[in-house]
């Protein structure tokens, strides 16, 4: 495992990394929208809001440290002994502190860009009742940012969550995971100076 | 076009990477939710009556279904009603073995309480839900070790002795990690 992730790594830094690098300039922004648990019948849809920052490291590749809180919707069971009538459980929430590696337009000058998203994340999963989880965690996903001007833009994502866990006192079990589909609006503000 | 095609050849080497990463189940597997409906009611009576509830998790079908890939319990709920008796307020308990007990004296010193802290005022009932359930759960890590075995006993009880209670429409509900 340890291998491909460094395999992981090393495979991005040769294709991404441009020696062209553009004069310095970050953002901040937040984030907000909707949140689709995936193939998961003890949860619903539900909502996401998350503050990022962007920090370009060359003219196609920046990182985004993040912070992202997804609530699941409630999930529903029918009960068919009981007259058909509907029994919920709290969907549970998580929260997640990570760093996004996005790669392609992501100058946030204005005008359009699109990128790709890979990230690694700590994310802990609470849900009423039951002991929280938190396990390092993957984000992808691609977006599309819309400069307003130089300073200002507007950006859509789609995103993945992936996060896997292992019950150890489950001998026959394997490494299983909860995925969440993302799909979000965000405000960025940019600071610094340009170079074009 | 040619910078649109380079863009896209990387996020793929990217995605492609990163899917190298992770094993092929935890990839394709999902939550599923196995209800057990078909407990029968039961009455607990202190040194009277007293009988678990027997689950058999190799006799439901969705279990049986996912049994081969399921990766964990993820959570434990229950819906019941309790029916109260007594003249005074009862706590109503819920505990699980894969023993057979006779006693609440030999279920309180040797099976897992999960369940606790659900109050039925004297010649009363209290209907719990599968949410409200959450409310009262306890000892989830020990419980699910127990759930694991397939075959386990059900116990209903009270905190307070003597107790004399009904237990009805009983569910039982486990969440599952597996291939969907």
């Amino acid at each position: 495992m340890k291998f491909r992730i460094a395999l992981l790594i090393l495979l991005l830094s040769v294709v991404m990394i441009n020696p062209g690098a553009q004069a310095f300039r970050f953002s901040v922004g937040a984030f907000g929208g909707l949140n689709l648990p995936v193939a998961q019948e003890d949860t619903k849809s539900g909502t996401v809001l998350g503050l990022k920052a962007r920090i370009p490291l060359t003219t196609y590749l920046a990182v985004e440290p993040n912070y992202t809180y997804l609530k699941n919707g409630d999930g529903e069971v029918k009960i068919q002994t009981l007259g058909d009538i509907t029994m919920t459980r709290d969907g549970g929430k998580y929260s997640t502190f990570g760093v996004d590696l996005v790669f392609g337009g992501v100058s946030g000058y204005k005008g359009f860009n699109a990128f790709g998203i890979l990230g690694i994340a700590s994310a802990k999963f609470a849900k009423k009742g039951l002991p929280d989880l938190t396990k390092g965690s993957l984000w992808l996903g691609v977006g599309f940012e819309f400069g307003i001007t130089d300073y200002l833009s507007v950006d859509f994502r789609g995103k993945g969550l992936i996060f896997p866990y292992k019950d150890d006192s489950y001998g026959k079990g394997d490494t299983g995971s909860r995925k969440n589909g993302i799909i979000t609006i965000g405000l960025n503000y940019y600071f610094g100076v340009s170079e074009e | 076009m040619k910078r649109t095609f380079i863009i896209a050849l990387k996020i793929g080497l990217g995605v492609l990477a990163l899917f190298l990463t992770l094993g092929n189940n935890c990839i394709t597997s999902g939550n599923i939710v196995v209800v057990i409906d078909n407990l029968a009611d039961v009455t607990g009576q202190t040194n009277t009556t007293f009988n678990p509830r027997a689950v058999d998790l190799t006799e439901n079908s969705d279990w049986k279904e996912h049994k081969d890939q399921l990766n964990s319990v993820d959570d434990i709920g229950f819906a019941c009603t309790i029916v109260n008796h007594e003249s005074s307020v009862a706590t109503g308990q819920i505990w699980i073995s894969e023993k057979n007990y006779t006693t609440p004296a030999d279920v309180a010193a040797h099976a897992v309480k999960i369940l606790d802290g659900i109050l039925v005022p004297a010649n009363d009932s209290t209907s719990i839900e599968w949410k409200e359930s959450a409310d009262y759960l306890s000892n989830f890590d020990a419980a699910k070790t127990i759930v694991y075995t397939e075959k386990f006993n059900l116990y209903f009880m009270v905190k307070e002795t003597p107790f004399h209670i009904d237990v009805k429409d009983i569910i039982l509900f486990l969440s599952c990690n597996g291939k969907p």
